[in-house]
């Protein structure tokens, strides 16, 4: 009898780890895996809430290999009729050593009827052996029976006899989805008085091999014969065992889980490795979305408002006046308040026709794709189908936030300190050639009246103060005009080169918190899923 | 009852089975094997009418340790095939019959594709051991058997060795009689049930032999028997049985088996012979109709498959010159550097100075002259914002055909059988690798068109021969900005630079051509890309249809089918 005792997280974390499969794995995993791990889920609390003071052993396997034998030479008497007619045993029948609270309600959850009770001695207080119907056999309900069975029992002994033992339906339909449960699995070879000695060996090893490519190398394996009563004393000792240890239940409930992890496996792909954060790769999605919010556009008209902006605060005192003079006044403004108006309307209805649409621009689409492509490389196509959901690259929210962040942003330029004082200065210089002009058409005016001349003070002996404002308050205009546009204009690409950074991170925060986010999110539900069947597999 | 036409009806029905593949069905292995099992079915029913006065050929049939080697052996008188306890003990077959009748076997009579060895048991018999792929069908002549008999110890059917069922399979399809074995604690077994349920559908001649019987429980067990061959539909069926006796040298003592030489030796006479070839044939032939079904209902499936994939990619690549609209109405997304140089180019009019107008001769002269210092430079800005536009509009067909790409994609992975031809065809999750060059190809030449376009609409009268390509070209350039105008997400001030440029466009563009043609223009470039985009597209779908149309069944093969279907009962009747 060979034990073999892996070590494994205790019973009750498996259950919340399932618990957590269940609620996270909803709408993320196959509904059919879902199914099974609640199924499993149910069991466990059926199985656990009934006590463990008793180990329920069933005997499977097909018609005529001699389980009912097998089960009354474990009793020590005849309980189940054995006979020649095929099936012969059809419901199932249990045995019940002592009085253990569990075995009733256990009984009447696995929906046994016939219950014999034999005091405890030779079997331990406890045990539950059940003698099950075939599962091969022309009569369909006892596979149902059967199936119904070896959900539910604790330990699952196997019985074949030389005729049966490398049947297909035994392998394929049960052995093989039991490789998880090697430890509760237990394959009895029956029947050996049928086989001459020399050629037990050969049957032996082809069993071995059989099971070795079920899966089951683990599970313990017997020979006996209910008619020689050769390997009884061995089943009886190794039942005992099992109902002494009583902790057969939390094994089997244990592969259990492990066997449900192994199905949900499949559902999550074979990436191991762990995602980047999604952060690092949206550099595309953020240019598209930029584009598609117009980030460059709005920030060179940014900073062509700069520009209005800082000429109409450096204004010389004269300006207006001239301004009237000249009907130049209302143009500037004017034009572009009306131009503002109309490109507003039409940028207001471009974009509901969008909303209305559900239309993102083509361009962030295909970004979205691009960025999916490399976010859900090497997942299943389930969970590509889910991250794309979770991008939201369809439904027109993710252009509608943008816009939103884009408009929030400020693209009135503040007034700055240093406008005024040119205003002053071109007050000044304006003041001076006025000052000039006035003066000598002053002298001019008074010398065609032939009126005496006043003496005029001079700068230098050629040139006269008056002559000296005009042509200083010029020249200072043109140098200060100057210096003004050479400012203006470097403030200017300052202004538009912050304001189409300020837009930018704009769109990076909507990309951050309404792309990457959701998607890190779910990429961190995946990888928990993974760890989570990682965990209940081991 | 047939007539002459029946063994090239029945070719006929073998060629059309031969050509189904499949491919369009998620896991094949079910239809492909159903399939060659027909087709050697058929390929027997073909022996059969040929060689009519063959010996009956019976086949030993069952579950592993049934007994049939050891049946054989005792039959024969002596050891022709291995027996053991090592489930399952035979893989090779082995046929026994009179040494005078050896020479019809030697042919495709039975078993075609199996090589035949000679002579007794070579060693070759052994169970797990014997790998899958070298059988062999032993051929042995045994003077017990009497002549027109030929026994076949089959391979089991219930084993983990699914290649033993394959084999038995076909064993039993060709045989004329069944001789079905099953112990006394295996005959209420579901798979052997199977089986005999088949025969029964198929009127196969048969009797079952129910061996191992310990002679108390006999009455019981027979009674049994009976029952559960009743519930299968064979009530009328022959048991026979073979008590349980020790076994020396692998063979039965020769009374055991007397019951069962007892019925089967009769057999070899020439009319029984002939009856039962003929019930069996005939059963046969009627079932396989029903055999058949199933393969024309997958035919079916796959069509249908066949047609929703294809229709997938219709529909996507049908929406990519909607999707390419929608993108153009949202402006070209052109890079402000190149919107800017294009403010230069046109909003200073220096184009318009290109263009001449009916004026003075001095005039004339003063702008051909500004123009001859400045043409160069125009030329350069104008190629420039014309090779920008092209790989916008290029750029917006790529990632259009992306999107229809990979939403196909999409609705071909939520289907079973379109994620395995996708997984067979990788290339096929991507666009076309020349995708690109033809969509470039295709601005191009959409370019050009549009410069034909405005040079017919009565360009050349006004433009100097001299700068005819850089105008006509800018003006194209200019049409093409004015139609997508990018207004999708400008500010105020922004719409009015657009504004300022666009008319600047507009009066390069109504000079040339008129208001009237300039409308008509806009409208003609746009629809004549769209046109273009959609055979781009329709060439791409072709892909995906092609891809499902190569390994499609043709509906001209299943209606080929049918029809051979249907003749081979024609001419049965």
């Amino acid at each position: 009898v060979r034990t073999t005792r892996p070590r494994s997280a205790p019973l009750e974390d498996r259950l919340a780890g399932l618990d957590r499969l269940l609620a996270l794995g909803e709408g993320r995993l196959d509904p059919a895996v879902l199914d099974s791990a609640r199924g499993v889920r149910t069991n466990a609390d059926a199985r656990l809430s009934r006590g463990e003071d008793a180990v329920v052993v069933a005997l499977c396997g097909g018609t005529g290999v001699g389980k009912s034998s097998l089960f009354n030479a474990v009793a020590g008497t005849v309980l189940a009729p054995s006979g020649a007619r095929r099936p012969t045993t059809a419901e199932p029948c249990a045995l019940v050593v002592g009085q253990p609270a569990a075995a009733d309600p256990l009984l009447d959850w696995l929906g046994v009827t016939e219950r014999h009770h034999v005091p405890a001695g030779a079997l331990p207080e406890g045990l539950v052996v059940l003698d099950l119907p075939d599962h091969d056999s022309v009569v369909l309900d006892h596979r149902l029976t059967v199936d119904a069975f070896v959900e539910r029992v604790d330990v699952l002994v196997w019985v074949v006899d030389p005729l049966k033992y490398a049947a297909r339906g035994l392998h394929e339909s049960y052995l093989r989805r039991l490789a998880t449960h090697a430890e509760v699995v237990v394959v009895v070879l029956n029947r050996a008085d049928e086989l001459a000695d020399d050629a037990r060996g050969g049957v032996l090893d082809d069993l071995a091999r059989l099971l070795a490519a079920d899966g089951l190398r683990a599970a313990r394996t017997l020979v006996t014969s209910a008619l020689t009563g050769e390997g009884v004393d061995e089943l009886r000792e190794l039942v005992a065992a099992e109902a002494a240890r009583r902790r057969a239940a939390r094994q089997r409930l244990v592969a259990d889980t492990r066997q449900v992890a192994a199905a949900a496996a499949s559902g999550l792909g074979d990436r191991a490795v762990r995602h980047p954060p999604v952060g690092a790769a949206t550099g595309g999605l953020s240019a598209a979305l930029a584009g598609a919010a117009g980030v460059e556009a709005t920030a060179a008209a940014a900073g062509a408002e700069y520009r209005v902006q800082a000429r109409r605060a450096s204004r010389s005192i004269l300006w207006r006046p001239v301004a009237v003079v000249l009907g130049l006044l209302a143009r500037p403004f004017r034009a572009l308040t009306s131009l503002r108006a109309r490109g507003d309307r039409r940028r207001r209805t471009r974009a509901a026709e969008q909303q209305a649409r559900g239309n993102t621009p083509l361009s962030v689409r295909h970004a979205t794709l691009r960025l999916l492509d490399g976010v859900a490389a090497g997942l299943p196509h389930r969970w590509r189908e889910r991250l794309e959901a979770v991008a939201g690259a369809e439904d027109g929210r993710l252009v509608a936030a943008v816009r939103h962040a884009v408009d929030a942003v400020p693209l009135r330029p503040a007034h700055r300190r240093w406008w005024r004082p040119f205003a002053w200065s071109f007050s000044a210089a304006d003041l001076m050639a006025l000052a000039g002009l006035a003066w000598l058409v002053a002298l001019g005016v008074l010398a065609w009246l032939r009126l005496p001349e006043p003496p005029t003070p001079m700068v230098t002996e050629a040139l006269s103060w008056p002559t000296a404002l005009l042509l200083g308050g010029a020249l200072l205009r043109l140098l200060v005009g100057l210096l003004h546009r050479l400012l203006v204009r470097a403030g200017a690409a300052r202004y538009r080169r912050s304001v189409a950074m300020r837009l930018r991170s704009a769109v990076d925060a909507v990309v951050r918190d309404e792309v990457a986010g959701p998607l890190d999110g779910e990429l961190a539900v995946h990888a928990e899923l993974r760890r989570l069947v990682a965990d209940l597999r081991s | 009852v047939h007539d002459d036409a029946l063994p090239a009806r029945l070719s006929a029905l073998s060629e059309a089975l031969a050509v189904l593949r499949f491919e369009l069905v998620a896991d094949p292995d079910g239809e492909l094997r159903l399939r060659d099992r027909i087709v050697a079915d058929v390929g027997g029913h073909l022996a059969r009418l040929a060689d009519w006065d063959a010996p009956l050929l019976v086949v030993l049939g069952g579950g592993t340790g049934a007994g049939k080697s050891t049946v054989t052996n005792t039959l024969a008188g002596q050891v022709v095939a291995a027996t053991g306890v090592v489930r399952p003990t035979t893989s090779n077959p082995t046929l026994v019959a009179h040494p005078g009748d050896l020479g019809w076997f030697t042919g495709t009579r039975v078993l075609p594709a199996l090589p035949r060895a000679h002579g007794q048991r070579s060693g070759d018999g052994a169970g797990p051991g014997a790998s899958g792929d070298s059988r062999v069908l032993r051929v042995v002549g045994v003077e017990t058997v009497p002549p027109g008999l030929a026994l076949v110890d089959a391979p089991d059917i219930d084993s983990v060795r699914t290649g033993n069922r394959t084999l038995a399979d076909g064993l039993l399809d060709a045989a004329d009689v069944w001789v079905w074995l099953a112990t006394a604690r295996t005959y209420a077994d579901a798979d052997g049930m199977e089986y005999l349920r088949r025969a029964e559908r198929r009127r196969t001649a048969l009797a079952v032999v129910l061996t191992q019987v310990h002679d108390a429980d006999r009455a019981e067990i027979l009674a049994d028997l009976h029952t559960k061959l009743a519930a299968a539909g064979l009530a009328a069926v022959d048991v026979l049985t073979i008590p349980f006796a020790e076994i020396s040298a692998e063979q039965l003592p020769a009374a055991a088996v007397a019951q069962l030489r007892g019925w089967l030796w009769p057999l070899a006479a020439p009319a029984s012979r002939d009856r039962l070839r003929r019930q069996t044939l005939d059963g046969a032939l009627d079932a396989l109709r029903t055999e058949i079904d199933p393969l024309i209902d997958s035919v079916e499936k796959e069509l249908a498959t066949a047609a929703r994939l294809a229709r997938a990619a219709e529909h996507a690549f049908d929406a990519l010159p909607d999707r390419m609209a929608d993108a153009l109405d949202d402006g070209l997304p052109l890079r402000q550097e190149v919107l800017d140089r294009w403010g230069e180019l046109v909003g200073t009019g220096r184009l318009l100075t290109m263009v001449e107008s009916a004026t003075g001769m001095v005039r004339t002269w003063i702008r051909d002259t500004v123009a001859s210092a400045t043409g160069a430079e125009e030329e350069r800005l104008q190629r420039r914002v014309r090779a920008a536009v092209a790989d916008t509009v290029t750029e917006l067909i790529v990632e259009a055909d992306d999107l229809a790409v990979a939403q196909t994609v999409s609705a071909w992975r939520r289907f079973a059988p379109g994620a395995a031809l996708l997984d067979r065809q990788p290339e096929l999750t991507l666009a076309a690798p020349d995708l690109r060059d033809r969509a470039a190809a295709t601005v191009a030449v959409w370019q050009e068109e549009i410069v034909e376009l405005i040079r017919t609409k009565g360009a050349e009268r006004k433009v100097r021969a001299r700068w005819m390509t850089t105008v006509l070209n800018a003006a194209a350039t200019a049409a093409i900005l004015l139609a997508f105008a990018s207004t999708g997400g400008l500010t105020g001030a922004e719409a009015g630079i657009a504004a300022g440029a666009s008319a600047a466009q507009q009066a390069l563009l109504s000079k040339l051509l008129g208001q009237q043609n300039l409308n008509w223009l806009l409208r003609e470039l746009r629809s004549r890309l769209l046109d273009r985009v959609s055979t781009l597209a329709e060439a791409e779908a072709r892909r995906y249809r092609d891809a499902v149309a190569v390994i499609a069944p043709d509906p001209a093969d299943l209606a080929r089918l049918r029809e051979a279907v249907a003749a081979v009962d024609r001419a049965r009747r």
